[in-house]
C-alpha cells in the first residue's frame, strides 16, 4: 500500500534538508522540518493550540473570487431581468436593473468572500487538525490525525498568483468526506501536509 | 471451479456459464425495454424508429459479445479478471479489499441454475467485480474461497482471533424472519410509494385523461351514494376522504406485496466474523458483511412499528450505497421484537448492555428549541387562514398548547450516551429513533453553534461515520449545554486517537457514565 513511503509523493518545492530524513517517520513526532526553502521565514507548523489567521492576501483572494462569482450570478440575473424588462412598457431601463442586479451580487459575494477570511482559524493540535469557520452560524471541524486517508492541495491561478493554495483533507466519513480550507499560505498547506500524512508504519485501519 | 487452486501453482483461467450471453441479453434489453415498448405503442411507424431498433440491437449484441472474452482467474493473493473486446482491460481485486460476496438470484437465473455474482470492496459506486452469472455451485464455491482466502490474509494483519480454517466456523442463526414478520415489513414501510408514483406518472403520461377520468368516476359514484342520503358539501369531503383512504389501503397492500417478494425468507447468519442476510421470494439475494465493517447503528421504531410492538435495526458499512439498493446490506433486522433487537445489538457490540439504563438529558430549555418553529408556524398559518377565511381561522391556535407539549414530552424523551466505548444518541418522540456509534469508528467531530444555540448557550456535536446512509438521521447530539458539548468533544478526541489496533482501553471510556 502507497503508506510504505510516504516520501514519494513530497512536492519538489519540499527543501533539499527534508527529502534526506527518508524514513517515514511523520513530521509531528520529530522538530518539524521547514516545509520550504523559498527564502522568507519558513513556515514551520509546531501542533499547538493558538488559532491562527488566514494570511491577509487571502483576503484578497477570497475578496476577489467573491467578486468574480458574484458578477457571473449577477450577470446571469442581469440577463434574465434584461429579457423580462425589454418586453415591459413603463419598466425602469433594463440596463440599469440589470448592472444593479450585477453590482449587488457582486458586492455581496465580495462581502461574504471578506467576512468568510475574516472568521476563519484553524490549527494544529496534537490530535489533528481543527478548523473553525462562522460568526453567526458558527463551527468547528476537527479531524483528527489518525483518521486521515489522504491530502490534495490544489493551488489555482489567483491562488498561485498571491502564494496562497488549498489544502484538502480526506477522510473516510460521510459529512465531512473531505475538509477543504483555501486560502492557506503555500508553505503552510506543505508543512501541514506533511503533519497529517498517515504514519507509515501503524497499519490503523481506522474503518 | 469447486477446486481452489493450490498456492504457487498458476491458476487456470475460467469463463462464464455458458447461458450467461442470455442474460447478459436480457439485461441489456430490460435497459432499452421502457423506451423501446413506448417506441412501439406510441410510434408512428417511420423510418426513424426502425434505425433505433437497429442500434439497440447492434448494443445488445455488442454486449453479449463481451462476455465472450470475460476470463477470471482465482489466484492466491486475489482474482484477476480481463474482459474487453476493443478496450481490453485487467483488473486485480485482492482478497482482502473484497469486504461482500453478494449473489443474485432472479426467477430466470433459479430456472437455469446459475447466480449473479458481485465481489464488492469498501467505497466506489459499482461492484470491484461483476460476474454474470456462473453456475450456482461455482458461485457458493466462490463465495467461500473469497471468505477462506479473506480470513487467510486478514487473520495476519488483525492477528488477534487466528485464522479459523475454511468451514470450521459455526454458523448461527441470528434472525429468521417468518410470513407474518414479513407482512409487519410491508405494513410498516410505504415500499409502494415509487412505484405507485412512476405508475401515475406513465398513465398521465399516456393518456391524461384517464387519470382524471379515474378521479371522476370515483366521485361520482360516493357522490351518488352521499345524494342519497341528502348531504351536500359533507358529500364532496367524504369521497375525497374515502378517495384518499382506499388508495392507502391499496397502498399497504401493495408494500406488503412488495415486501413479501423482497424479504421472504429473510434469514440473518452469523458465519465466523461475518454477517449473512439470505432473502427473497422470487429473485433470492444473498449478501454478507464482516462485522468489524459496521461503522454506526440505527434503530428505528415509528408508530406502526410501536403498534405492532417491532423495532428496526439498520447499519452503516464502510461500503458505499449503490444507486439500485440491491447490493447494500443495511437492513439486518427489518423487524424485530424488541427483545430480538436487543439480543442482536448485544451480540455486535458486546461491550454495550442495550437499553442503555441511563441517558443523559439535553439542555433544559431544549424544548424552547422544538417549540419555537412550530409556534411560528401555526402563527404563520393562523395569520393566513384569519387573512383568507376571516375569525374562524383563529382556531388553529388551538394548535399551540398542543406544540408546546408535543415539545415538552419530546425534550424529555431526548437523550444521549457516552458509555462502553459507544456514543448514542436518541430522539423522537412519536417516531423514535436511536443512533450509536463505537469510538473508534469516528472519523470527525464537528461542533456547530447558530445563533439560536448562542443565545441559549448550547451546543450541537456531530459525529462522522463512514458509510452514513442519506437515509438515517446524522448522529449528532443537538441541544448540549455547550460546556458539556467541549467536554464531549474533548473526551471523544482522545478516545478516537487510541489505536485501532491496540489492545489498550480508551481513556476514561469506562467512567463516563
Amino acid at each position: 500500500m502507497d503508506l510504505q513511503s510516504p516520501d514519494a509523493s513530497l512536492p519538489p518545492s519540499a527543501s533539499p534538508s527534508a527529502a534526506p530524513d527518508a524514513s517515514p517517520v511523520p513530521a509531528a513526532e520529530h522538530a518539524p522540518t521547514p516545509a520550504t526553502g523559498s527564502g522568507a521565514s519558513p513556515a514551520s507548523i509546531v501542533p499547538g493550540t493558538e488559532w491562527r489567521e488566514l494570511p491577509p492576501a487571502a483576503r484578497t483572494v477570497f475578496t476577489l473570487g467573491g467578486l468574480i462569482g458574484g458578477g457571473v450570478t449577477g450577470t446571469l440575473f442581469g440577463a434574465l431581468a434584461w429579457a423580462i424588462l425589454s418586453g415591459m412598457s413603463g419598466a425602469p431601463h433594463p440596463a440599469l436593473v440589470a448592472g444593479g442586479l450585477i453590482a449587488v451580487f457582486a458586492a455581496t459575494s465580495a462581502w461574504r468572500g471578506w467576512f468568510r477570511w475574516h472568521h476563519t482559524r484553524w490549527r494544529l493540535l496534537e490530535s489533528g487538525i481543527e478548523v473553525r469557520v462562522g460568526r453567526f452560524w458558527r463551527s468547528e471541524t476537527l479531524v483528527p490525525r489518525s483518521r486521515v486517508q489522504h491530502l490534495d492541495i490544489d493551488r489555482g491561478p489567483i491562488e498561485r498568483r498571491y502564494g496562497l493554495a488549498t489544502l484538502t483533507v480526506h477522510t473516510a466519513g460521510t459529512r465531512t468526506a473531505a475538509l477543504s480550507q483555501p486560502g492557506l499560505l503555500d508553505a503552510d498547506a506543505v508543512a501541514l501536509r506533511d503533519a497529517l500524512l498517515p504514519e507509515a508504519n501503524g497499519n490503523d485501519d481506522a474503518l | 471451479m469447486t477446486t481452489p487452486s493450490e498456492p504457487g501453482e498458476v491458476a487456470p483461467e475460467r469463463r462464464l456459464h455458458p447461458v450467461s450471453w442470455l442474460f447478459v441479453l436480457i439485461e441489456q434489453l430490460m435497459q432499452f425495454a421502457l423506451p423501446l415498448l413506448v417506441l412501439l405503442f406510441t410510434g408512428r411507424g417511420d423510418r426513424g424508429e426502425f434505425f433505433s431498433f437497429i442500434g439497440v440491437g447492434a448494443l445488445a449484441l455488442y454486449s453479449v459479445g463481451q462476455y465472450f472474452t470475460y476470463r477470471f482467474r482465482v489466484n492466491d493473493d486475489g482474482l484477476v479478471i480481463r474482459s474487453g473486446v476493443f478496450q481490453k482491460s485487467v483488473r486485480h481485486i485482492p482478497y482482502n479489499r473484497i469486504h461482500n460476496v453478494a449473489l443474485h438470484q432472479s426467477l430466470l437465473h433459479r430456472l437455469f441454475d446459475v447466480a449473479e455474482v458481485r465481489l464488492e470492496s469498501a467505497g466506489g459506486a459499482r461492484p470491484e467485480g461483476q460476474m454474470r452469472v456462473l453456475s450456482i455451485r461455482d458461485a457458493h464455491a466462490l463465495e467461500a474461497l473469497v471468505r477462506e482466502r479473506t480470513a487467510r490474509t486478514t487473520g495476519v494483519i488483525v492477528g488477534a482471533d487466528g485464522v479459523a480454517a475454511p468451514g470450521a466456523e459455526p454458523e448461527r442463526t441470528l434472525l429468521a424472519l417468518d410470513t407474518g414478520d414479513v407482512v409487519r415489513v410491508g405494513l410498516i414501510s410505504n415500499r409502494g410509494l415509487v412505484v405507485v408514483a412512476a405508475l401515475i406518472a406513465a398513465t398521465m403520461q399516456a393518456s391524461s385523461e384517464l387519470f382524471t377520468q379515474i378521479v371522476e368516476r370515483w366521485t361520482r359514484v360516493v357522490l351518488g351514494w352521499t345524494r342519497e342520503l341528502h348531504l351536500s358539501t359533507a358529500g364532496t369531503v367524504i369521497s375525497v376522504i374515502s378517495l384518499i383512504v382506499v388508495a392507502m389501503v391499496l397502498l399497504r397492500l401493495l408494500s406488503v406485496v412488495l415486501a413479501l417478494l423482497q424479504y421472504h425468507g429473510f434469514v440473518l447468519t452469523a458465519e465466523g466474523r461475518r454477517l449473512r442476510v439470505e432473502r427473497g421470494l422470487l429473485s433470492r439475494l444473498r449478501g454478507s458483511l464482516p462485522r468489524r465493517r459496521i461503522q454506526a447503528y440505527t434503530v428505528r421504531e415509528g408508530v406502526v412499528h410501536r403498534w405492532l410492538d417491532r423495532q428496526s435495526l439498520v447499519v452503516d458499512s464502510a461500503a458505499s450505497e449503490a444507486p439500485d439498493g440491491k447490493r447494500s446490506l443495511r437492513e439486518i433486522a427489518p423487524v424485530g421484537t424488541p427483545d430480538q433487537v436487543s439480543t442482536l445489538i448485544r451480540e455486535l457490540v458486546p461491550a454495550l448492555t442495550w437499553p442503555l439504563p441511563a441517558w443523559e438529558r439535553l439542555h433544559p430549555r431544549a424544548w424552547r428549541r422544538q417549540f419555537t418553529p412550530s409556534l411560528v408556524a401555526v402563527l404563520l398559518a393562523t395569520t393566513v387562514l384569519v387573512w383568507r377565511v376571516g375569525t374562524p381561522g383563529l382556531w388553529t391556535l388551538l394548535l399551540v398548547p398542543f406544540a408546546l407539549w408535543r415539545a415538552i414530552a419530546w425534550a424529555r424523551r431526548a437523550g444521549y450516551s457516552s458509555t462502553a466505548g459507544v456514543i448514542a444518541v436518541r430522539e423522537g418522540w412519536l417516531s423514535r429513533t436511536w443512533r450509536f456509534a463505537e469510538t473508534k469508528k469516528l472519523q470527525a467531530l464537528a461542533l456547530t453553534q447558530s445563533p439560536f444555540d448562542r443565545r441559549h448557550g448550547m451546543a450541537t456535536l456531530w459525529l462522522d461515520t463512514a458509510g452514513a446512509g442519506r437515509r438515517e438521521p446524522p448522529l449528532r447530539l443537538r441541544y448540549l449545554p455547550e460546556r458539556i458539548a467541549r467536554e464531549l468533544h474533548a473526551f471523544l478526541t482522545t478516545a478516537m486517537d487510541a489505536r485501532v489496533n491496540a489492545q489498550r482501553e480508551s481513556p476514561g471510556a469506562s467512567t463516563n457514565r
